[in-house]
């Protein structure tokens, strides 16, 4: 069952915690909150669940993967290494985990979600205004040089390097570069593939 | 009003034909008391010209230069030599037929001059034609690298532009520099690593004890830049020299000759058999991992794979043990040899620098990826200094980096939203370009809708049936000249837009004459350190009625109902106007002080003092091997991948889950071939010119023996032939055949030739295949992808004969304009 459907029918039969409950996109890289105290980065383009409203701040559920080696990063899964957020070192232990795999190099992963509260203006409905900004600038920052890949010319983990190396060429702010290289990952070689084997 | 108003006003309002013909101020205007210098710059340095009467006499190196290229001063000559297109030109038939007509007659045939407007509505009507009738896949647009240069008017960016409003056309991946590099290293390092930013030389000359020059010159090759060079990395060369002759760095050079760095640095010189060095880093990996000289830590940390490939060297499954005694039957380097080179490498700290060489042959993919392995068992990557480095290759890679903006350039790809709303149904909205493997369009022109294998994908190449080339140069740039002028004949209709009379534009239809850096407007960098913006103004008017590349594109966009879409309602100088506001938005983020742009126009530059100190020492996977979680590689595993379990899968006979050995398709372990070729010729960068450009200018005579591209021979093989220094040799193999004048030297490995690429293709027979009296190489090369991985070029796997010519010498032909008839 596809999570926004599974989502809406949560919705209808009234859980009232997720009256609301809706896939968003973190509009840019967001501050995470929990019991008010910055927890760590939401990064830009991240799928999230929103849970419920609270005033100006939304509740949302973040999931993904965690590395043990290296458990502050939440990535999509153990093959795919898209950011989805950015934990403070001390902070690891506020997301659960679901299970632990291991993969194909012995690497031991922990699929894990996490509930945190966010700025509301910081999570959009959907992502195609955001993919056109980052669109744009890569088409226009990288154009100038060279003919410019495509992005699914290269993988999901392979675009962050590629960005960064690329980096010292032209001139793109923090912000910026994170929501180029996702919006790449996001529609990079094997960001869609189901079966990545 | 005077004449350059005239021009700016012309241009301006888009007048078309009404450009007359340069007049040479000097007879007309101006007298010899006429004197002026002006800045300007282009893709081999930053120079003042003298003018005196109006005329270039003089070229003066601009200050902040660091080490000024002799090449500057080509452009005192070449600017306005008999080489230059002067006006728009269209091939006799295809004007009769206002289109294509007798493809055959290419390079036989006359051109007729006709006016601006009579070429740029051929031009539109039959590309607009083509595109309409078979989409994209029918228009080849490549237009490659190194013709021209500018954030505005860069002849492949504005044509790119162009092509894109058109609706898009065939493009390649990669390049022909480095096309296996960049499709293997995403799969070894998760990145393309061939045009990283590269680890410092200051970092190297402070911490690196041995220095490995592995198939690479950078005191030739780093004259020249995609931007504007200034030459830093010389300084930094000198450094690293004074270091050599401290005692305190030993370098090294893995080559076949010795080159100009080898002289300079004194490297200890081992001369390789062409298209072997694979096999010689397998048997020092070998004698590693059997020495236990390996680090072991680092091939756990930060690789996986390892043990697979260890199998592959003890011989485990094909019973062959990859020993320094297997490597030497190869690679012809003496097992000891190769041994004592391990150990050194293994115990101290050390760096190898590689070459594109080493991946333009056959199993290109190979070297690169094995030369990494070797790096990750010596395990001194990411140690400051040391490790492995690709990309020092160019200008001032690994020097000083400066607090600067940097100039955003007119994108070949970006369409303005506002356009797509105000034409919804434009072709742009509709289509995506065709991509296909570096240098692999003319098996595309040769087998349209054949499959080819690339990178764990299928590919079908396209049906091309006409080319635009901005520049570039078809006919030295691709290999198997004598295949591409046999399948050139099915292309229905080829332009070329270039301000010289280059070989491809005498095989063209209709030819566009194109305006140089010194003559039109524009805006640039020093490249690498991003030390000054240079402002281009123009220096020298435009020879005859050539015009620059963004106004030929707009052009021909008008003709399609699309200038808006292409200029965005600017013309050259507002773009460069527009490129320097955005510079000075980004100047104020970085709290660096700029000029106004009135200020700046008239100074003719910009220079950024201040040091980014930051990156001094910056080295290649320093992070990674700090951090190796935090900065996990891009490949699957996030480490080194030895082993690639994706590339297995691919299940390809000629690239496989790890790097190995295998023979090549010619070289001079292929005895049945050698008897009768028996040199490897190797195709090395001239340094007296870029590729094939300024060899239309005098600076070709410093390297040219009897009026032909030299071949450096050793004196073995000459005395064999009764061969003199002077002679005139014919080279030959299956292929076809060159002309070339021997040099004899022993600064060459027996068996071996040396013939730069670039030299400008002069065949006795235009349009025929025959001889080629120049010494154009790729009439030898062979025209084959490296595997089916990266299916990138293998111009150093050429095997010839070479013998005393002994028919009629014809005077070159290469560097003079084709017939021209003034009407039909």
């Amino acid at each position: 069952m596809q999570k926004k459907i599974f989502l809406l029918l949560t919705g209808l039969l009234g859980t009232s915690l997720h009256l609301t409950a809706d896939v968003g996109f973190a509009k840019s890289n967001t501050d995470l909150l929990l019991n008010g105290e910055k927890v760590g980065v939401l990064r830009v383009l991240s799928p999230v669940e929103v849970i419920s409203e609270e005033g100006n701040l939304l509740k949302i559920k973040v999931s993904g993967y965690q590395l043990a080696n290296y458990p502050m990063a939440i990535v999509r899964d153990t093959q795919r290494n898209e950011e989805y957020a950015f934990l403070n070192k001390d902070k690891t232990s506020s997301l659960r985990s679901l299970k632990k795999e291991e993969d194909e190099y012995g690497e031991s992963w922990d699929k894990v979600e996490g509930v945190y509260t966010v700025a509301s203006q910081a999570i959009s409905k959907d992502n195609k205004s955001l993919y056109t900004q980052a669109k744009d600038v890569y088409e226009s920052t990288c154009g100038g040089c060279h003919g410019v890949p495509q992005a699914k010319d290269y993988t999901v983990n392979q675009w962050p390097n590629q960005i960064k190396t690329m980096n010292a060429k032209v001139t793109l702010d923090s912000d910026t570069k994170w929501l180029v290289t996702k919006y790449l990952q996001q529609n990079a070689k094997n960001a869609k593939s189901k079966d990545l084997k | 009003m005077n004449r350059r108003d005239f021009i700016k006003v012309s241009s301006t309002i888009g007048a078309v034909t009404a450009i007359e013909a340069n007049t040479l101020q000097s007879l007309t205007e101006n007298t010899l008391y006429d004197e002026q210098e002006m800045l300007t710059s282009n893709r081999f340095g930053a120079f003042y010209v003298k003018k005196i009467g109006g005329e270039i006499v003089s070229v003066r190196p601009f200050e902040g230069d660091k080490f000024p290229s002799p090449l500057i001063n080509a452009f005192a000559d070449n600017l306005k030599n008999d080489n230059r297109v002067e006006y728009p030109m269209v091939r006799k038939s295809y004007l009769k037929a206002q289109g294509p007509s007798n493809p055959q007659l290419r390079g036989k045939e006359e051109f007729v001059r006709v006016s601006w407007d009579v070429a740029l509505d051929l031009v539109a009507k039959q590309m607009k034609k083509t595109f309409n009738q078979y989409g994209p896949e029918s228009i080849y647009g490549d237009c490659y690298w190194w013709g021209g240069s500018g954030k505005v008017g860069y002849g492949q960016t504005v044509a790119r532009r162009m092509m894109k409003i058109l609706g898009g056309f065939v493009e390649e991946s990669g390049d022909y520099s480095t096309g296996a590099g960049m499709v293997i290293m995403p799969h070894v390092v998760g990145d393309l690593a061939v045009y990283d930013t590269p680890t410092k030389w200051k970092a190297i000359i402070k911490y690196a004890k041995n220095v490995v020059f592995w198939g690479t010159d950078p005191v030739n090759t780093n004259q020249i830049s995609y931007e504007i060079p200034l030459h830093h990395s010389y300084k930094d060369m000198e450094l690293l020299k004074q270091a050599i002759q401290e005692g305190k760095i030993k370098a090294y050079s893995v080559d076949v000759k010795q080159n100009d760095t080898q002289r300079f640095m004194n490297s200890i010189f081992m001369s390789i058999i062409p298209n072997t060095d694979t096999a010689m880093m397998i048997g020092m990996a070998h004698y590693l991992y059997e020495n236990k000289l390996y680090d072991e830590d680092f091939i756990k940390r930060y690789t996986v794979g390892f043990a697979k490939f260890k199998n592959y060297l003890i011989g485990k499954d094909d019973g062959i043990v990859k020993n320094i005694h297997w490597a030497e039957n190869i690679c012809g380097i003496n097992a000891n040899s190769i041994a004592k080179f391990a150990d050194i490498l293994a115990k101290e700290p050390s760096i190898i620098l590689v070459g594109r060489a080493l991946q333009r042959q056959d199993h290109g993919e190979q070297s690169f990826w094995m030369i990494t392995v070797l790096s990750a068992m010596l395990g001194h990557i990411g140690k400051q200094g040391c490790g492995l480095e690709f990309s020092l290759g160019y200008d001032a890679s690994g020097s000083v980096d400066k607090k600067a903006p940097i100039l955003q350039g007119i994108s070949s790809v970006k369409i303005d939203p506002q356009y797509t709303t105000k034409y919804p149904d434009a072709p742009w909205t509709k289509y995506e370009n065709i991509v296909i493997p570096s240098s692999r369009w003319v098996e595309a022109i040769a087998n349209p809708g054949k499959e080819i294998d690339y990178n764990g994908t299928k590919i079908k190449l396209p049906h091309i049936r006409l080319m635009y080339n901005a520049s570039g140069s078809l006919f030295t740039r691709h290999h198997n000249v004598n295949n591409l002028l046999k399948q050139l004949q099915k292309v229905e209709t080829v332009i070329t837009a270039d301000p010289y009379w280059t070989s491809t534009c005498k095989m063209s239809d209709i030819v566009l004459p194109v305006a140089t850096e010194l003559e039109r407007i524009d805006i640039d960098q020093s490249c690498w350190t991003r030390e000054y913006f240079f402002g281009r103004k123009i220096v020298s008017d435009p020879v005859g009625e050539s015009q620059s590349d963004f106004w030929i594109c707009k052009e021909i966009c008008k003709r399609w109902g699309h200038e808006d879409v292409f200029t965005e309602g600017k013309d050259e100088l507002e773009w460069v106007k527009y490129i320097y506001a955005d510079a000075v938005d980004q100047a104020k983020v970085l709290n660096v002080q700029m000029p106004s742009f009135e200020e700046f126009w008239e100074k003719g530059y910009v220079q950024f003092n201040e040091d980014d100190t930051e990156t001094d020492y910056y080295t290649r996977w320093e992070s990674f091997r700090q951090e190796p979680y935090q900065n996990r590689l891009g490949t699957p595993s996030g480490k080194i991948e030895i082993y690639s379990p994706i590339i297995e899968k691919f299940g390809y006979d000629d690239c496989k889950g790890h790097p190995m050995w295998f023979n090549p398709i010619e070289w001079l372990g292929k005895k049945e071939v050698v008897k009768k070729y028996p040199i490897h010729i190797v195709s090395s960068h001239s340094k007296y010119r870029l590729h094939s450009q300024l060899n239309n200018s005098y600076i070709r005579t410093f390297a040219e023996v009897s009026g032909r591209e030299p071949l450096l021979l050793h004196p073995d093989n000459a005395k064999e032939r009764g061969l003199k220094t002077g002679d005139i040799v014919r080279i030959f193999n299956g292929r076809g055949e060159v002309l070339a004048g021997v040099l004899i030297t022993p600064t060459v490995r027996k068996d071996v030739g040396i013939i730069s690429e670039g030299a400008w293709y002069d065949p006795s027979k235009p349009g025929e295949v025959s001889l080629c009296q120049h010494g154009n190489i790729n009439v030898l090369t062979m025209d084959k992808g490296t595997s089916k991985l990266a299916q990138s070029n293998i111009a150093h796997t050429t095997l010839v004969q070479v013998e005393k010519y002994k028919g009629e010498i014809l005077p070159i032909q290469a560097f003079n304009k084709p017939k021209i008839i003034q009407s039909l």
